[in-house]
């Protein structure tokens, strides 16, 4: 399996979708709500750009599809995809922490 | 809304869709039961078609060089098109509209002339009538229909179809009338339709008393909740017990409304032959033609006709396409008429976005002759204007494919009744979406082309030393051109709808012979097993006007076959005595009406001559008939006809026999089959007293408003009858407007389309008077300079504003003078040439396009000179 650094950066969408997923499967309907209450209504995923974005993720190896009881699908991180997750998580951590070295979120903090 | 969607993800790639398409659906029904709004729909809308355009163009991102440059073009020109939203806005707009109203209406008219029947192979199904004397298409005698299906070799197999409607007794103990179709035993196999559950007819099951029944499967689930055992089980239609075969598909419907079918028993008795009521469908043999059938079909009239020559000497047959008979000649010409002037309509959409394509090719010249400088060929920025053109036709295309859904979805609340036959859907099908497509390709053809080659021809030199300011675009005068063209349009699609506007205030002015405002009427129909003989029908009606009659608020109540403007009923054979005597199968044939002592009274239909029916016209008595003016003017010219004596065939369940009359009164002539019919029908009235029968249309005058005595007029029937449902309650009043419900509907729709015309026009002339306005700023700056005053200026650009409007005027009368005959056929008491029609469009839209240019002559006027200087 390739590196999932080869991945990074990942676009804010592609992350906010495999971060829905990072706690457990949910189908197409619930990541598009758990996306616009975790990114405080910020990212909105319409139908068509939430499933282009699946369909991509998919194709990457970085989710997985199973079938559900009734007729909708339940999404799933693979390995690889939280590997990716795990890594977009720790460059974007690292990123924040200068943050405060160059005093931007001083207003923030008080 | 779903259908939109559905429709929307058949522009992903295949494989996108197997994986994700049924998955998408459930995520958009889940998201639609929480948020169902229509910013939640455009936004979905615009996601999936955007979706899908990206996904397509992955797919191509693995292809060749020349798929490279126009995946590049494609970038550039999405890019073009989000740097100018209100331009994209206006002309995705407009192009949806166009495209969306051409794709509805090619739904009606693809399948009203040319998608395949919604039956099995459809092109074998031939209707077949009875051609007698005076009447090509006759119906057919039960009898007759045995015959031919027994001797005919044309034919795999045929079916005969009546009229046959029933009472089921619905929760809280309601009785409701549902439509039915009693039917020969071929009927299923003849159009092919296989149950959904259970079997169809076959030849066991018609036979005297048969109890077979087949339910529609909205009847099943509507009234039996979609019981699945139902199968085998009775049901109580009429009082009688019914055994359930079979359940056939919703979709299925054929002549006229049916929830469930009987099966049909012909004996072999003498009057099966002489009643004509049955409607005859076939299925030629394989390999038979409509020409071959017809000659052998004549060879099998031959034959009845010399077995039974008093019955059938003279009488034919007539074979017509099924296509042909279930569409009438009316909703062909409406379809052709309504696709005609959508036509025009989007060549009036395309005007206005080639239109505003040069407008801002021409504020482009300089990016176009930077490019061209730089090396680039004149082929390439040419093929970068077109695939921005096919760009805006595509989101036009899948905007007007949602307008059309839209559209649809909300055309069976919006047609009248009856306008559709029953077994017509509309839907958006594979075959609209293609079509839309290849509107949409050949409109980005029709307005992408001047564009582009306007943009071919920028001289280099010119346009960058104008220093990117505004050089005077050309095709100054092609613009111009296409405003007039639009407003040429707009006066022939005026014109179209003020024909149809004043057909319609025609029919308004027609009298109807009768006079009944605040009646209220409704129908009743006595089933066989309640009402075995007509005297039993008789003892229903009496009481049931004794009843009314005595409910406070009610003036007059009378009883008929059927009410005046409602259709042709039965019509009868008769005879004037004394007048040479002609075999029964040579009669003439007049509506013949059984009505009760207070039928003209009730609906205002004036006595010319003589006396009206009393209660002293029973059977017992002298049997006597009113007839009315064309029946006079035809039958008894030049002699009184008070005294005259008439043998007229009488209804009987055994069949018709002549009853010889006393005509004892003349009546008002009344429009029979509603306020367009242009011949006057002879009419014979006779007492129900003397002839009564198992329907009858009931008429209530009352003191207020009628509708608010439907529910004693209920209770006094279910006081006779707890198990007899009254049927089409109306008051006279919208007895008449349902007779003008489709010129009504043709007028409204074409006024509709007509209005989106006439704003097309205006804003067309409006864009290009404003754009040349401001291009000619500087012009004009420099002519009052030299003394010129503002009325000059504002007479120049009005001088412009008049060439056009006069051009295109002329032009659109002359397109109207050459096409408004094609409306001939949908006109009344209008010529499609008629003058005050004609000026009166001609002057709207001179006038809206006057007021639409008001302004960017003002603004002219208004030049500053210093301003319009310094700003160069």
């Amino acid at each position: 399996m390739h590196d999932p650094r080869d991945l990074l950066p990942l676009k804010p969408s592609d992350f906010h979708i495999l971060l829905s997923l990072a706690a457990a499967p949910l189908h197409g309907y619930g990541i598009m709500k758990a996306v616009e209450r975790e990114s405080h209504g910020e990212v909105r995923l319409e139908l068509g750009s939430l499933y282009r974005l699946l369909g991509r993720l998919l194709d990457g190896g970085a989710l997985a599809a199973q079938e559900s009881d009734d007729r909708r699908r339940n999404y799933s991180l693979t390995p690889f995809g939280r590997r990716v997750l795990e890594a977009e998580a720790r460059r974007l951590a690292a990123l924040v922490k200068l943050a405060p070295v160059r005093k931007l979120l001083r207003e923030a903090k008080g | 809304m779903r259908r939109v969607i559905a429709a929307l993800l058949r522009l992903y790639p295949a494989r996108f869709r197997r994986t994700l398409g049924d998955d998408m659906l459930a995520t958009f029904d889940e998201q639609w039961r929480e948020r169902a709004n229509w910013r939640q729909a455009t936004r979905t809308v615009a996601s999936l078609a955007s979706g899908a355009a990206l996904e397509r163009l992955h797919g191509c991102k693995k292809g060749d060089g020349r798929m490279t440059t126009l995946i590049h073009d494609l970038r550039f020109a999405l890019r073009m098109l989000r740097r100018n939203p209100s331009f994209t806005a206006i002309a995705v707009t407009v192009l949806a509209l166009g495209i969306g109203a051409n794709s509805a209406i090619f739904s009606l008219v693809d399948a009203v002339l040319f998608k395949p029947l919604p039956f099995s192979d459809p092109q074998r199904l031939v209707m077949l009538w009875e051609r007698s004397p005076g009447n090509p298409r006759n119906r057919v005698s039960p009898l007759n229909f045995v015959d031919w299906s027994e001797q005919n070799h044309a034919f795999a197999s045929m079916a005969a179809i009546s009229g046959g409607g029933g009472t089921l007794i619905g929760p809280g103990g309601i009785a409701e009338h549902i439509p039915g179709q009693a039917v020969t035993a071929r009927f299923f196999d003849v159009l092919g339709v296989k149950p959904i559950a259970g079997r169809t007819f076959i030849a066991d099951d018609v036979k005297p008393h048969g109890d077979a029944i087949v339910l529609s499967e909205r009847l099943w689930r509507n009234r039996f909740d979609g019981d699945p055992d139902i199968i085998g089980r009775a049901i109580t239609m009429d009082g009688a017990r019914l055994t359930v075969i079979g359940i056939v598909p919703a979709n299925f419907q054929i002549l006229f409304k049916a929830d469930f079918w009987t099966p049909y028993f012909i004996p072999r008795r003498p009057e099966y032959r002489q009643m004509h009521f049955m409607q005859v469908i076939g299925r030629l043999k394989q390999g038979t033609t409509l020409s071959r059938a017809e000659a052998g079909m004549q060879v099998v009239a031959e034959d009845i006709a010399r077995v039974s020559p008093s019955s059938n000497k003279g009488w034919g047959i007539t074979l017509t396409p099924l296509r042909e008979a279930l569409v009438g000649s009316e909703l062909r010409a409406t379809s052709l008429v309504l696709a005609g002037i959508v036509g025009f309509v989007l060549l009036m959409a395309c005007a206005n976005v080639a239109n505003l394509l040069l407008m801002r090719g021409s504020a482009r010249t300089r990016e176009i002759a930077v490019r061209a400088s730089i090396g680039g060929s004149r082929a390439r920025i040419v093929q970068q204007l077109l695939t921005e053109s096919a760009l805006l036709g595509v989101l036009g295309g899948v905007a007007g494919v949602a307008l059309a859904a839209l559209i649809l979805g909300a055309a069976p609340s919006l047609l009248p009744a009856d306008v559709l036959p029953v077994w017509l859907r509309l839907t958006i099908d594979l075959r609209v979406i293609g079509f839309a497509a290849a509107l949409a390709l050949i409109t980005a053809a029709l307005f992408g082309l001047a564009p582009a080659w306007q943009a071919s021809r920028i001289p280099l030199a010119g346009a960058l030393r104008a220093g990117g300011r505004t050089v005077t675009g050309g095709g100054g005068a092609f613009r111009m051109a296409l405003a007039a063209g639009e407003i040429a349009a707009a006066v022939l699609l005026v014109a179209g709808a003020g024909l149809l506007l004043r057909t319609l205030t025609s029919l308004d002015r027609v009298d109807p012979g009768f006079h009944a405002d605040r009646v209220l009427t409704m129908g009743v129909s006595l089933p066989n097993t309640r009402y075995p003989q007509p005297e039993n029908a008789l003892a229903f009606y009496q009481s049931l006007e004794r009843e009314i009659a005595a409910i406070p608020g009610v003036r007059d109540v009378g009883l008929g076959t059927i009410l005046p403007v409602d259709g042709w009923d039965i019509g009868q054979g008769f005879q004037v005595i004394g007048q040479p005597k002609v075999d029964d199968s040579q009669q003439p044939s007049a509506h013949y009406q059984m009505v009760s002592s207070g039928y003209f009274r009730t609906l205002g239909i004036p006595l010319l001559r003589g006396r009206a029916f009393t209660s002293d016209d029973t059977a017992a008595n002298q049997p006597v008939c009113i007839v009315n003016q064309e029946f006079v003017r035809q039958y008894l010219k030049g002699r009184d006809p008070l005294g005259a004596m008439v043998s007229v065939q009488a209804m009987a369940p055994a069949g018709p026999k002549p009853v010889v009359r006393l005509v004892v009164g003349v009546s008002h002539q009344v429009k029979v089959e509603g306020l367009a019919e242009k011949e006057n029908d002879p009419e014979i009235y006779v007492p129900i007293a003397q002839n009564p029968w198992f329907w009858a249309a009931v008429a209530v005058r009352t003191e207020g408003d009628p509708l608010s005595m439907v529910a004693a007029v209920k209770a006094a029937v279910a006081r006779i009858d707890k198990q007899e449902p009254l049927t089409r309650i109306r008051t006279m009043d919208q007895v008449l407007a349902e007779s003008v419900a489709e010129p009504r509907f043709r007028a409204g729709l074409t006024g509709a389309f007509a209005a989106i015309a006439l704003a097309l026009a205006a804003v067309g002339i409006f864009g290009v008077l404003a754009f040349s306005v401001s291009q000619r700023t500087r012009e004009f700056g420099i002519r009052m300079a030299l003394g010129a005053q503002s009325a000059d200026v504002l007479r120049m650009v009005m001088r412009d504003a008049l060439k056009i409007t006069a051009a295109g005027v002329a032009a659109g009368l002359l397109l109207a003078a050459a096409l408004t005959r094609w409306l001939a056929a949908l006109l009344f008491g209008v010529q499609p040439h008629d003058l005050v029609t004609f000026v009166g469009s001609a002057a709207l839209l001179a006038m809206v396009a006057l007021i639409a240019c008001a302004a960017p002559a003002l603004r002219a006027a208004r030049v500053d000179p210093a301003v319009a200087l310094h700003h160069e």
